[in-house]
């Protein structure tokens, strides 16, 4: 009987444990999805690689570098970084991250990567693009009979143009197990199906539709930095650097961001340039160009060049882009990538491809030599746009979650660590 | 009935009666506060969806105010185009503004007016396009004022009206209560309910949009129904003629009539535990009174006893004293006299004691046994009968055709019948008959004694089953004897009753319930 007793407690305490539910993270993506790749870099199937795939080295929130797969970095010289890779890395197939893989995903983003008695040496060529920035955008994967592998905490399982379903490959109690990402046919039907319960996520929210999101218990509002701020850039070509320091001095971030976005909905920021009460020089109207939605934007810019305001174009990205690339502009509207501040100078570097046509040697020299205050000088005397404001990234989710936040670079980069309340 | 439950049975009375009264007037009365409190928060609904209402209203004139004003001031001048586009930025209610002519491309004209509404415009008249979702998912609402400065021109504007969709989301009543707004078709156009508000967005209808169209139809919508979000709600009502919008208040009745239902449920607690309070002191209580009435009673009973006994026994007392006192005389003559005395007050103390006995013998349920009345009065008679002929009385037996079979105790009821027949013969004169009857009734047998006596006075009828009650005092009358007859026929569930005239003679009725016919059951 003693023996029966022993086995029967025995037992009981060998049951298994009762396995947690899988938080299913449901997103609602507006337009048709594309594959969840390495490459991917627009698109809400880009929102999935940034849990599938790690890169070396990512932005921490004060936009300083922290360690990805790298185990410990070094910055060597403006254009190169010594990293040591860590040990442990492995792909969703369970192989090891191997130098070669790194030294692979480098070069497919662009960069330079050498093997140097066991460290990758980086190096970003010459494309006025800070290597950070490259570095936190590149991901590591490896391709397996057509397929790409990743070393992030998700995995895909299933994708086509109506779905992506990914799984934490080591689930985590208490965090999201699984994200389905949902394609509806408009941004506003993946608004109505959040609204509806259909969805937990909307990951981009118009500030102006925030308030339809008030007194609904089941979800929350996240707002955080954007990496982007709002410009208005200069044709370098078209008006001399006097006339550009007067653009800037005339051009309020105050007045264009509140007549812009609303009161609060962008931050505006100071220019190098002290502003003072310059008049813009006489000469021909400006015209202002800008995508399809920024109507008030440049009607705001537009009125901040009184006299000498011109033509206001409101184009299709497609046609906005290829205008700006050919130069034919007065004053453009855009949002620029600056993930770090270093970003805001480094950005105006010959050959950068968010430089638009701007070119100055002296900023170029400073840049080269890593000398920023110097270059960040010479951009106050040569200015090549004036900086307007800060946007925020705003999303709706479940409220469940606990410690959500957007960013700091890709914006549900730090979902792994996200909690969820039982 | 015994103490516990005799206690019991008084508190509960005394409760009830008290608690009742107040319970019903309380129900009552809180239930008129019910229907008030929901009235009066119906009132409120109104007040606030008139005020939501006439505060669209106002937004929407003065929007249009703003629009003619600048359609008679602009268009004359040079650059009225471009400082109509930037009015917006200091007036973003008024949204996009463009002066519409003859020749303006159809990609700048208002988006939702019609062909027939913009010729219209540019000939003279105001036209407004019917409230609809930006892409942006604000309202908005195409305007065109025609411009006095300029014929054949009109200033036209989108108006924003994400501020009208703010302030219908933010209204609160009470807890959870909110605001909804629709146009003429039924469509939400706001709402204060976060789980309605996808409706904005896909145009589905709700649960209200049906009264909202009623309501925008001047008829009158419901005021109490079931609402979007589940539950029955009481609304409020309100139409707007520009814009055409609807706009209700709504309130979950549950929370209207809350205080009242809270009310309510305190009365009922209070009432119980009242009544719990009251039941459980009224018992203590009332034990405690039954107890000092039952010492009370018992003392009394005594006295009743000692005072019989002491009347009963001192008469016999001086009748042995005389008797003494004869054989002290030591003369033969007397002993005849002697021997009667001895013999009769022997048999008195006798009949004295047997009543007692009586008394002390308790009557239970679980010793009563078959017995047939028919066969029992015969007994009765027989054993009546000497007593009867000593006072030349004849007692006649009538049983019933039918056998008459109770369950009882027979030594018990033989005492009580016999009392009854002994008290006939005597008050019967001599010569005449008692007569000892048998009967049916609507479920009891009965057994009636008849004399043809004196009768009994009317005024001592009603005691005359009380316990010493008996006026007779010749012989053991301690007035125990009928008291002993109730008691016996009332512990076998029976009755017993009496009639009397004067002059025409008593009659005594036992009336028990009917019992098994045991040969029956044996068959």
């Amino acid at each position: 009987m003693r023996y029966l007793v022993l086995l029967a407690l025995v037992l009981a305490g060998c049951q298994p444990k009762p396995t947690p539910a899988i938080y299913r993270l449901r997103i609602a993506a507006p337009g048709a999805l594309g594959p969840v790749a390495p490459d991917s870099d627009n698109g809400y199937n880009a929102l999935a690689a940034d849990v599938v795939y790690e890169t070396l080295l990512r932005f921490a929130r004060d936009g300083s570098l922290v360690e990805g797969l790298a185990k410990r970095f070094r910055r060597l010289d403006n254009r190169r970084f010594e990293i040591e890779l860590r040990g442990d890395a492995s792909f969703s197939d369970g192989s090891s991250v191997l130098m070669q893989d790194v030294l692979e995903s480098l070069k497919a983003s662009g960069l330079d990567a050498a093997e140097d008695h066991g460290l990758v040496i980086v190096e970003s060529r010459d494309d006025g693009v800070p290597i950070q920035l490259h570095l936190a955008e590149a991901p590591i994967f490896r391709k397996t009979r057509g397929v790409f592998l990743g070393s992030g905490p998700f995995v895909v399982l299933e994708q086509d143009a109506a779905h992506i379903l990914a799984r934490r490959r080591q689930p985590v109690q208490g965090r999201i197990g699984e994200l389905l990402f949902t394609s509806y046919p408009t941004a506003r039907d993946a608004f109505a199906h959040t609204l509806k319960g259909d969805a937990d996520l909307l990951p981009v929210v118009d500030p102006r539709t925030v308030e339809f999101f008030a007194r609904v218990p089941r979800l929350k509002l996240l707002r955080n930095p954007a990496i982007h701020t709002f410009v208005v850039g200069f044709n370098a070509r078209r008006q001399d650097a006097a006339t550009r320091r007067a653009l800037v001095s005339v051009i309020s971030p105050e007045r264009v961001s509140s007549a812009a976005f609303g009161e609060g909905a962008c931050v505006p920021v100071r220019n190098g340039l002290a502003q003072s009460a310059r008049e813009l020089p006489v000469g021909p109207p400006l015209s202002v160009l800008g995508p399809i939605g920024s109507e008030r934007a440049a009607l705001a810019v537009r009125r901040e060049l009184g006299s000498r305001g011109g033509e206001i174009y409101h184009l299709d990205f497609a046609s906005y882009v290829k205008r700006v690339l050919q130069g034919n502009f007065d004053l453009m509207l855009l949002d620029l990538l600056i993930p770090v501040p270093e970003m805001a100078i480094a950005n105006w570097r010959r050959g950068s491809p968010r430089s638009f046509g701007y070119s100055n040697s002296i900023v170029d020299a400073a840049l080269d030599k890593g000398d920023l205050p110097a270059a960040a000088k010479e951009l106050e005397i040569d200015p090549p746009a004036a900086f307007i404001c800060k946007k925020e990234r705003i999303a709706v989710i479940d409220s469940r979650i606990k410690n959500a936040q957007l960013g700091p670079f890709g914006l549900l980069e730090t979902l792994p660590e996200w909690e969820v309340s039982p | 009935m015994n103490r516990n439950a005799l206690a019991t049975r008084l508190s509960l009375l005394v409760a009830l009666s008290g608690l009742l009264p107040i319970l019903l007037v309380g129900v009552f009365s809180l239930e008129v506060l019910r229907r008030r409190a929901e009235r009066s928060a119906q009132e409120g609904l109104q007040a606030v969806a008139n005020q939501v209402a006439a505060r669209i209203g106002t937004y929407v004139a003065q929007q249009r105010e703003m629009l003619r004003a600048l359609a008679a001031a602009l268009p004359g001048e040079p650059d009225a185009a471009r400082r109509l586009s930037e009015v917006p930025l200091d007036a973003p209610s008024l949204g996009r503004l463009s002066l519409v002519g003859p020749d303006t491309p159809a990609d700048k004209l208002p988006p939702t007016l019609t062909p027939s509404q913009l010729v219209q415009a540019l000939s003279g008249h105001e036209v407004t396009s019917p409230t609809y979702l930006a892409a942006d998912l604000t309202l908005a609402m195409d305007v065109c004022i025609p411009a006095r400065a300029l014929a054949g021109h009109a200033v036209c504007a989108t108006f924003d009206l994400l501020e009208l969709q703010r302030q219908v989301q933010r209204i609160t009543v009470g807890e959870s209560g909110f605001a909804l707004a629709f146009d003429k078709s039924g469509r939400l156009l706001a709402s204060g309910a976060g789980a309605l508000r996808a409706a904005v967005i896909t145009g589905e209808p709700i649960a209200e949009s049906l009264a909202a169209v009623q309501a925008g139809n001047g008829q009158v919508p419901a005021l109490r129904f079931q609402g979007g979000l589940g539950e029955e709600v009481l609304a409020g009502w309100s139409t707007i003629a520009d814009p055409a919008w609807t706009v209700a208040v709504e309130e979950p009745s549950r929370e209207a009539s809350r205080a009242a239902r809270t009310a309510q449920f305190t009365l009922a607690g209070g009432a119980v535990l009242a009544l719990l309070i009251s039941l459980l002191f009224g018992v203590a209580q009332s034990h405690k009174m039954l107890s000092a009435l039952e010492v009370e009673e018992r003392w009394r009973t005594a006295g009743l006893i000692a005072s019989g006994i002491t009347h009963d026994l001192g008469h016999r007392l001086a009748v042995l004293q005389q008797t003494a006192m004869l054989a002290e005389l030591g003369d033969p003559a007397f002993l005849p006299r002697i021997r009667d005395n001895l013999n009769a007050e022997v048999a008195t103390l006798r009949k004295f004691v047997a009543d007692f006995a009586d008394l002390t013998r308790t009557v239970r349920p679980v010793d009563f046994l078959p017995l047939d009345l028919n066969a029992f009065v015969r007994s009765v008679g027989t054993t009546a009968g000497p007593h009867a002929e000593k006072s030349s009385v004849t007692v006649e037996v009538q049983p019933s055709a039918q056998p008459a079979w109770i369950k009882g105790d027979r030594y018990l009821l033989e005492r009580a019948t016999l009392n009854l027949v002994y008290n006939a013969i005597e008050a019967s004169p001599m010569g005449s008959t008692v007569k000892l009857l048998v009967d049916h009734g609507a479920g009891v047998a009965i057994m009636r004694v008849e004399d043809k006596g004196g009768g009994i006075e009317a005024e001592r009828l009603p005691r005359l089953f009380d316990a010493f009650a008996s006026t007779k005092r010749t012989g053991a009358h301690v007035g125990m004897g009928l008291p002993n007859v109730r008691r016996i026929v009332n512990a076998h569930g029976g009755v017993v009753s009496v009639v009397s005239r004067i002059g025409q003679g008593t009659t005594f009725t036992i009336a028990l319930p009917v019992g098994p016919d045991p040969s029956a059951a044996s068959v």
